[in-house]
């Protein structure tokens, strides 16, 4: 009975120290991965360090910290010591101080001269997130481009000096004039002619809305065209 | 002999369950992964959503010398790409991974850059850009080093002529 006691307690004894053994790898190779994580994470710092040092480094986030920037937009009020324009980005306030070169038409004038309605362009520089102007352009018209068109549609109709489309998207037929600097492009993008155009193909119409009439820049053709009969 | 023999099967069992327990515990420990691994996963798979379009050159608001640009971006494969600078367009197309480069010219002062996407549908999606070709910042720089160069130079020759005198 003794032997047998001194038997089950031997034998729990060694299981137990099997289990141990297994699980001392494991997490001895834990602590080697964060001791060596941690001297690579320190060896990139010290490497990061020495680069802040290095002047080019430095010149490039010099750069960026005195980044310089341009705003356009239209003058909304304007009061002794600051003006307020609006473009696609919302309203900002700009400041004006002595400093500030202010021209219109390339000409040299006082901050009493501009006017609400005025378009600007300034340029200045972006410090410690605070824009301060340094030159301000000032236009009495917009400089905004003509609004573009872009589509993808069908050829219904082929005109002198037009074409009528049908989008692929909802919108209704639509026609669209030929101008003199119209261009025309295959599918690979070479030059062809008008002439080349024709009902059924599919096309890319890239050109303008003005006041409700559609100019075309370039036409291409999205689809092989049909070889001419010589 | 009944007893032991019971008592022998309890042992058994018991150890038999501790030994897979420690099998099962080493197992899970080698194949977890990291939590900081699991974050950067994760963050991964969020940001993975693909958008319509990213334009990564140029920066909106920048000024520059040069009268010649390149715009890149990415968007969906294969599809056109139409940029107007000012009144001027390019049509272009992405390539099997989306991206896109396009060449343009630019003129002096103001140039507004509109990169249209257009699928199958003609479906577009347009983001804007503002450029400024100008040289001004780089001519008043070097009007105020040629100041400071003059100034310098004043107050040399100042010293030289009443070298006891001291600036205050």
């Amino acid at each position: 009975m003794n032997n047998f006691k001194f038997g089950l307690i031997a034998l729990l004894f060694l299981s137990l120290t099997q289990i141990s053994i297994v699980s001392i790898p494991v997490f001895a190779q834990e602590t080697e991965d964060e001791s060596t994580q941690s001297a690579s994470f320190e060896n990139i710092k010290k490497i990061i360090k020495e680069n802040i040092e290095n002047s080019k480094v430095k010149g490039a986030i010099d750069n960026l910290l005195n980044r310089k920037v341009a705003l356009f937009g239209q003058i909304i009020r304007v009061t002794g010591e600051t003006i307020t324009i609006t473009n696609r980005l919302g309203s900002r306030i700009i400041p004006l101080d002595e400093t500030l070169t202010i021209t219109r038409d390339g000409k040299l004038i006082k901050s009493e001269d501009i006017a609400v309605e005025n378009w600007v362009t300034i340029l200045g520089r972006i410090k410690d997130d605070d824009f301060s102007p340094v030159f301000l352009y000032v236009y009495t018209k917009s400089l905004l481009p003509k609004p573009q068109y872009v589509r993808i549609g069908t050829i219904t109709a082929v005109t002198k000096n037009s074409i009528t489309i049908k989008p692929r998207s909802d919108e209704a037929e639509t026609t669209i004039s030929i101008v003199k600097t119209t261009e025309f492009e295959d599918l690979t993008g070479t030059e062809i002619s008008f002439s080349d155009l024709s009902e059924d193909l599919t096309v890319l119409v890239s050109g303008y809305n003005i006041e409700s009439k559609i100019e075309a820049s370039t036409i291409r053709s999205l689809a092989p065209l049909a070889e001419s009969d010589e | 002999m009944k007893k032991e023999v019971l008592i022998a099967i309890f042992v058994g069992l018991s150890m038999g369950l501790i030994i897979t327990f420690g099998v099962y515990r080493v197992k899970n420990t080698i194949t977890e992964k990291p939590i900081t691994e699991l974050i950067t996963q994760t963050e991964t798979e969020a940001t993975a959503t693909p958008t319509v379009l990213a334009l990564h050159n140029p920066e909106d608001g920048t000024i520059q010398t040069e009268k010649e640009l390149t715009v890149t971006g990415t968007t969906i494969a294969n599809t056109f790409i139409i940029v107007f600078v000012n009144d001027d367009d390019y049509v272009s197309t992405s390539d099997e991974s989306g991206n896109f480069a396009i060449k343009v010219s630019l003129v002096d002062a103001e140039n507004f850059i509109r990169v249209h996407v257009i699928d199958e549908n003609s479906s577009a999606v347009v983001e804007e850009r503002l450029v400024v070709v100008s040289d001004a910042f780089e001519k008043l720089e070097a009007a105020q080093k040629e100041l400071e160069a003059q100034q310098a130079t004043a107050s040399a020759e100042n010293q030289d002529e009443n070298p006891g005198e001291t600036n205050e």
